[in-house]
C-alpha cells in the first residue's frame, strides 16, 4: 500500500513537472520590435534581441485541472537586449514592426510662406454736408487693419483745406502734427496691432475765405509698411447765411 | 478696396442703366417750365439763381421767372432736393409768380416740364415758415422732394419780409405727356 502510494504521488509530481514545461513552452516570446520592447531604449540607439525564445507550438497536452500549479512570472523568460550605439538616426534601419513609428524624412530647407495681407482701411466722415462761414466742423477717420499681423511705420496723413482753420485733434494713441503754412496734419502711430481699429477726430473751423458756392473737400491717407492707402473724399458744401429775399413792395 | 474681375465688371455695368431707371425717373433733363394750376400760374420759365459774392442772385428773378437755387439739387432725381424760388410780390405791388402759394391745398399738383413737353408731376405735401437765415432746412437728401421757396411775413415797421415759406412737394408722376 504504502508502494502504491509512493507511486501514485511520483506520478502526481512528474506530470506536474510536464504541464509546467508545457506551460512555459507556449508562452510566447517578446515579439521583436514591439512598442514594449523600445520602452526603455534610448534614442539613437538600436536594439538588438539576444537569446530569444522560439516559439514552437507542441502537442503538449494542456492540462484542465485547477489545481495544476502556474508557473510563476520569474519563471518567463525575459529577452535580453545589446544596446548598440549608431551613428544617425537616419541610417538606422526602421524597426521590422508595422507598430514602430517611421522614420521621420530628412528635413529640407524651405522658403517660409509668405501672408498675404490686406489692405489696411481708412475711412473718412465729417458731421456737415451743408456748412457757413463759422461753422465749426469734426472729421471723424477711422483706420482698420484687418491683418491678424501687426503693420508697420503707420502715418496718417490729412491735407487740411485753408478754407478751414485747425482747431485741435483728438487721438487715442500716437503723435499728431499740425503744419499751419501747409496746412498739413500728420499722425505718426508707429504700429498697429493685428484687426485694430483706431478712430480719431480733427476739428476745424470754416473761415472767411470759404465763400459759397465753395465746398471743403478733404482726403486723408494712410501710409504703412503695405503702402499707401487713400480714404474717401468727404464734402461740406459751403452755402449762402441767408435764403433769397423774393419780395418787394 | 475690392477689385472686380472681368466677368464682375461686365454684370455691373449691364445692371447699371436699370439701377439708373430705377433710382432717378428719367435722364437728368434740368426742367425748364414750372405750372401750378391752382395759383393760375402756367409755364413759367424756370432760370438759374446763381450765388454771387456769397448770396442767391435774386436779381434775375421778375414777375415770371422762378429761380432753380444753385447747390440744390439739379433735377428730379437727383440726390438733393430741388428748391425753385419766386417772387410773392414786387415793388408796385405786382403779384409774383409765388402770390397766393401758402394758400395751396395738400394733394395740389405742381408740374415741372421739360423742354419736350413733358412732365414730372408733384403734390404738395406741407409747408413751413422759416427764418430768413434758417438756410441749411431747404437741403435735404430726398431724390423725390420738391421745394418751392418765397416770401412771407411782411412787417410794416420794418418795410420788409421777416419769413420764408417752404412748401413741400412729393414725386407722384415721372415724366408723362404734359
Amino acid at each position: 500500500m504504502d508502494k502504491l502510494k509512493s507511486a501514485l504521488a511520483l506520478a502526481l509530481i512528474m506530470l506536474t513537472v510536464v504541464v509546467a514545461t508545457g506551460l512555459m513552452i507556449q508562452t510566447p516570446p517578446l515579439a521583436l520590435g514591439s512598442p514594449t520592447g523600445f520602452l526603455n531604449a534610448p534614442a539613437g540607439f538600436t536594439e538588438t534581441p539576444t537569446d530569444v525564445p522560439t516559439s514552437t507550438p507542441t502537442d503538449t497536452p494542456v492540462p484542465t485541472s485547477t489545481d495544476v500549479p502556474t508557473p510563476t512570472p520569474t519563471d518567463t523568460p525575459v529577452p535580453t537586449f545589446t544596446l548598440t550605439p549608431t551613428s544617425t538616426p537616419t541610417s538606422t534601419p526602421p524597426p521590422t514592426s508595422t507598430d514602430a513609428p517611421p522614420p521621420l524624412p530628412p528635413a529640407e530647407p524651405t522658403a517660409t510662406p509668405e501672408l498675404a495681407l490686406a489692405e489696411p482701411r481708412i475711412i473718412k466722415r465729417v458731421n456737415l454736408e451743408q456748412g457757413q462761414v463759422g461753422d465749426v466742423v469734426v472729421f471723424t477717420i477711422e483706420i482698420i487693419n484687418p491683418n491678424p499681423v501687426s503693420i508697420g511705420n503707420v502715418v496718417v496723413g490729412d491735407a487740411l483745406s485753408p478754407l478751414a482753420d485747425y482747431l485741435g485733434a483728438s487721438v487715442p494713441r500716437g503723435t499728431f502734427n499740425y503744419d499751419p503754412n501747409t496746412h498739413a496734419w500728420t499722425l505718426l502711430l508707429d504700429a498697429m496691432g493685428p484687426n485694430e481699429q483706431l478712430a480719431f477726430t480733427i476739428t476745424v473751423r470754416i473761415n472767411e475765405r470759404a465763400r459759397s458756392p465753395n465746398a471743403l473737400l478733404n482726403t486723408a491717407v494712410l501710409t504703412s509698411s503695405h503702402g499707401v492707402t487713400q480714404s474717401n473724399t468727404t464734402q461740406t458744401l459751403i452755402v449762402p447765411k441767408h435764403l433769397p429775399g423774393t419780395g418787394r413792395r | 478696396m475690392r477689385r472686380l474681375n472681368r466677368r464682375q465688371a461686365l454684370s455691373v455695368l449691364t445692371a447699371m442703366p436699370f439701377v439708373l431707371r430705377r433710382r432717378m425717373p428719367s435722364p437728368p433733363a434740368p426742367p425748364a417750365a414750372l405750372s401750378i394750376p391752382d395759383l393760375g400760374l402756367h409755364d413759367a420759365p424756370i432760370v438759374l439763381l446763381p450765388i454771387l459774392d456769397g448770396a442767391w442772385d435774386e436779381a434775375r428773378l421778375g414777375a415770371r421767372e422762378v429761380g432753380l437755387l444753385q447747390t440744390t439739387g439739379r433735377w428730379p432725381g437727383d440726390a438733393l432736393a430741388m428748391v425753385l424760388a419766386g417772387h410773392v410780390t414786387l415793388e408796385g405791388d405786382i403779384r409774383g409768380p409765388f402770390y397766393g402759394l401758402g394758400a395751396l391745398r395738400p394733394g395740389a399738383p405742381v408740374w415741372l416740364k421739360t423742354q419736350d413737353g413733358r412732365a414730372w408731376v408733384y403734390r404738395v405735401v406741407g409747408r413751413r415758415l422759416l427764418r430768413p437765415d434758417d438756410v441749411k432746412a431747404i437741403y435735404r437728401r430726398d431724390d423725390r422732394r420738391l421745394f418751392l421757396l418765397t416770401c412771407a411775413a411782411w412787417d410794416i415797421r420794418r418795410g420788409r419780409y421777416v419769413r420764408r415759406l417752404l412748401l413741400e412737394a412729393e414725386l407722384s408722376d415721372a415724366l408723362r405727356p404734359g
